[in-house]
């Protein structure tokens, strides 16, 4: 048992087992994982993109064409 | 009567008073006129809300200081000097000043009967002062719902084009909750599935289903809310109103009550599409709020680390159900355990500033306080317990809210010291 965690009266505070720690992942989420990096990137670039896009089409653009960008 | 008179006798000011917060706006606008509901509903909601209530909270409170039960905002530790009120059972003045706001309120309702928009409008100012004084002596004060309702009364009050701008706030902190929701925790949807009831209505093993389908919704679905076609602008509408009362089985009424009335007043049967937006110089401080609220989103990603285990800078931003966590938080002095705090409750985050506030609040007054051994160790989405947290005298450490803390480490350093058990919202 790891230094200090016997001290915790803490009930959902449990020792470690030595490597076999379980897992609340189901089997469709283990089969997910290891794509995790790849979704997340695809959510970072539509994020990224979609406030480029908003901000080009709204904001910039508009305003670049007003202050004499024409 | 009494506002005619009242009207009368300050007729250069009111006449000032108009112009400067646009209250023509709110004059000619019903949809404005239903916010100015909406924002009074949120105020009742958070000065006395039955489960995190303002209203007899000790910790803003002479009596909370001296306890060392008050919390500081990093960037104000000396919040301490501004607070003066008392309640039970000390004594009675903060509960006087919340019935004045209380008052204030009905005044309000009144004055909206009569179609006083100018004083409907002070009255409201008055109640966001007293909310950014609440929130300014209280680093507890912080949660999302707090932002929200802080976000649309500052728009509705101060912003000209405020119909459009409390529209895009709306939009945006949807689309910003999703760069808190970019992780793990909702990719796979383990915030839920480490719950021992997970999702409410739906099985065990569709967490990633619907955590994605959120993510996918709140960032790309709620630009449809300004869509002039109507079947998807009314088909996102109807997402997130189901997506509202569906969220409210598991975080009561308060998220709900905030952010569901502005949702249907200004995305309801009285939206317009628009042709272009306000770019004028009058829009600027609407911008200026957005452009605000993308800064905020963005400093916690900034800061090296994952920031739902260190949770640093994440007062920044909006963060709700960033990751369900669980900690235990332990001080000792000489070997003898004088803090304790454990939760097991998803929705509470661990921030071990803020238990380093409390610890040393309590525990390192005066000239040579004696050393106070700190150890906090957070789990979060059912993972294994870390020793993000081991001091040997937290009455030295500083925090730092712009950037990493040397003695709050992530999981890459932090060991691992247990493991968690699932676990429940509340």
């Amino acid at each position: 048992m790891p230094m200090g965690s016997q001290t915790l009266p803490y009930y959902n505070f449990h020792p470690l087992l030595n490597g076999a720690e379980p897992t609340y992942l189901n089997a469709f989420q283990l089969a997910l994982v290891p794509y995790v990096p790849l979704i997340s990137s695809i959510y970072w670039g539509l994020y990224v993109g979609v406030l480029v896009y908003f901000g080009l089409t709204y904001l910039v653009g508009p305003l670049w064409w007003r202050w004499g960008g024409r | 009567m009494c506002l005619d008179w009242l009207s009368a006798r300050l007729g250069k000011l009111v006449k000032w008073y108009r112009r400067a917060f646009r209250i023509e706006e709110l004059e000619q606008d019903k949809a404005l006129q239903w916010m100015a509901g909406a924002l009074l509903l949120g105020f009742v909601a958070r000065f006395d809300h039955r489960i995190d209530s303002w209203m007899l909270n000790q910790a803003t409170t002479v009596e909370g200081v001296a306890q060392g039960l008050h919390r500081c905002w990093p960037f104000f530790q000396s919040c301490g000097d501004w607070i003066g009120l008392s309640t039970t059972p000390y004594g009675y003045s903060q509960t006087l000043v919340f019935m004045l706001l209380f008052g204030v309120m009905v005044g309000a309702v009144y004055a909206m009967y009569r179609g006083r928009w100018a004083w409907v409008h002070a009255a409201l100012l008055g109640l966001l002062a007293a909310r950014l004084y609440f929130m300014a002596i209280n680093y507890a004060y912080k949660t999302n719902y707090d932002y929200y309702h802080t976000i649309f009364a500052l728009i509705f009050l101060f912003a000209a084009h405020k119909r459009f701008f409390l529209q895009l706030a709306v939009v945006m902190l949807y689309f910003l909750s999703t760069s808190a929701k970019n992780h793990e925790t909702w990719i796979l949807g383990t915030y839920f599935s480490s719950m021992q009831t997970s999702l409410p209505i739906f099985g065990r093993g569709t967490e990633p289903i619907w955590t994605n389908l959120v993510i996918v919704m709140e960032m790309l679905g709620a630009w449809g809310l300004f869509s002039s076609r109507r079947w998807l602008q009314r088909s996102v509408l109807g997402f997130f109103s189901v997506f509202h009362l569906y969220s409210g089985s598991l975080v009561t009424y308060l998220y709900p009550l905030t952010v569901l009335p502005p949702l249907l007043i200004l995305f309801g049967p009285w939206f317009v599409p628009y042709r272009q937006v306000p770019l004028d110089k009058k829009a600027m401080l609407g911008w200026g709020v957005i452009g605000l609220m993308l800064v905020g989103q963005m400093l916690p990603k900034l800061i090296p680390g994952d920031e739902k285990m260190t949770m640093e800078g994440t007062f920044f931003g909006i963060y709700m159900f960033d990751a369900n966590h669980q900690c235990v938080v332990t001080a000792y002095q000489e070997d003898a355990m004088i803090y304790h705090y454990a939760s097991q409750s998803a929705h509470i985050r661990c921030d071990p500033y803020e238990h380093l506030f409390r610890v040393q609040q309590q525990f390192c007054r005066g000239p040579n306080p004696r050393p106070v051994r700190l150890v906090i160790d957070h789990s979060i989405n059912g993972g294994p317990f870390y020793r993000i947290v081991s001091s040997r005298n937290a009455c030295t450490l500083r925090f730092n809210p712009w950037g990493r803390n040397a003695w709050i480490a992530d999981t890459d350093t932090a060991p691992m010291v247990g493991r968690a058990l699932q676990n429940t919202y509340r």
